[in-house]
């Protein structure tokens, strides 16, 4: 660069990068045209680490390129002769399987259409010897989706979707649980509000703000 | 043993449904070789998300997930629809488990500084440069810490977008979300990240 040529300080090197941003900020990753930075840019961010940082976070604001990451070829093969050596033990998923997930299903709405509708909780018929069946609810008006994440299922928010039960906004969902175990869990509105249930007969701060609900069994 | 790397990032969505399928069909009648080259077709893909969903999850652990992912997928075979796209049916499986691991762990680990040496384990390869190591490592770190205040919506949307290179309809499909909606979250969750980082790096 030439000695005379004014270096470019950090309040012009952020507002450039700002701009950069605005001009990109719609943009359509993997499409659309992303602009390479000026030169006085790469020069500051060469030397500021502060800027540079700026610079590098503006790329992963918009250019999908600059996730990339470096995985070692070796894992695949390593994760295969694992999850192999674990389902050796596991039956064999098949075709007519599917038959019996049918006959499940049949058994599981038949179970629901004959369930007796109350306050939240309701223990239901018939479970295996250890667990047993019990009914959650809750008034959600305006919800699209209502799921429950809870102890038993890992905090899967999407695994366990609560059915509209046509008695106005109320969902519910019936599951069946190991007896004799306490399970703490949430409701999930719409896939993005967690809310605790207010019919639980117990309920437990989680120490991040929030509230668990407390289910007996 | 040296071991060979390659790179993943917005190639990801290269897997052929026709060629998926079957080796889905084939797993289905017994063969299980079928499914190990599932697992390794898919391995890099679902490493890439669970790595930039997690940053903070070491190899060790990533693996674990991995393997828990991809039984999932195998006791799901049963149910998954030959006619549909497999990227997407097993990708969802793996969000589910991606968004288990933040409700389980995410909420409960407040976000902690990675050693350098593990910044530098993580990039290597990519900036042989220690300068330009150290920048990008903080660069991810805020990225991430920005992405932990998102809605899990946003983050999910950004994520797959931005850091997986997913399109629009493969995003959509996975999060069972209209293609529209895919595109305003990423909008809405790129400027939020933007508002986080000005406040947080220079306290704007």
């Amino acid at each position: 660069m030439d000695e005379e040529e004014v270096e470019m300080d950090c309040r012009e090197c952020k507002t450039y990068i700002d701009a950069w941003i605005d001009r990109h900020c719609g943009s359509e990753p993997g499409k659309d045209h992303i602009e390479p930075f000026c030169d006085e840019v790469l020069i500051h961010t060469g030397q500021c680490p502060r800027c540079a940082t700026h610079l590098g976070f503006a790329q992963l604001l918009i250019d999908p390129s600059s996730h990339a990451i470096s995985i070692d070829t070796d894992v695949g093969a390593r994760v295969s002769q694992s999850v192999l050596a674990r389902i050796a033990g596991e039956p064999k998923p098949s075709a007519k399987m599917r038959m019996g997930r049918v006959l499940l299903a049949a058994s599981v709405l038949t179970i629901m259409v004959c369930a007796l509708l109350g306050e939240q909780a309701i223990r239901l018929v018939a479970p295996p010897y250890g667990r047993e069946q019990v009914r959650l609810s809750i008034i959600a008006p305006d919800a699209d989706s209502v799921m429950v994440a809870g102890d038993w299922n890992n905090w899967d928010s999407e695994s366990q979707r609560l059915a509209k039960t046509g008695r106005g906004d109320e969902w519910s969902i019936e599951l069946e649980l190991e007896s004799g175990k306490e399970y703490r869990y949430q409701f999930v509105i719409d896939g993005e509000r967690w809310i605790n249930d207010p019919s639980a007969r117990m309920q437990v701060e989680d120490g991040f703000g929030g509230v668990n609900s407390i289910l007996e069994m | 043993m040296a071991m060979e790397k390659e790179t993943v990032g917005s190639a990801t969505t290269g897997h052929d449904d026709t060629e998926d399928r079957r080796l889905v069909q084939r797993t289905l009648a017994g063969d299980l070789q079928a499914f190990a080259s599932i697992v390794e077709s898919y391995t890099p893909v679902f490493r890439s998300l669970l790595t930039h969903m997690h940053p903070h999850r070491c190899n060790e652990s990533i693996e674990d997930d991995l393997q828990e992912i991809f039984l999932r997928i195998f006791r799901a075979l049963p149910r998954f629809a030959l006619e549909k796209s497999f990227f997407s049916w097993a990708y969802t499986i793996a969000m589910n488990w991606s968004r288990s691991l933040w409700r389980t762990y995410g909420r409960r680990r407040r976000w902690r500084t990675v050693p350098y040496d593990d910044c530098m384990g993580t990039l290597e390869g990519s900036d042989p440069d220690p300068f330009d190591s150290v920048v990008a490592s903080e660069a991810k770190q805020m990225l991430a810490r920005g992405l932990s205040k998102l809605k899990p919506i946003q983050r999910d949307v950004f994520t797959l977008r931005m850091m997986e290179g997913l399109s629009v309809q493969d995003t959509a499909k996975v999060l069972g979300i209209p293609e529209g909606t895919v595109k305003t979250h990423l909008h809405r969750a790129r400027a939020l990240l933007r508002k986080w980082f000005a406040s947080h790096h220079w306290n704007v």
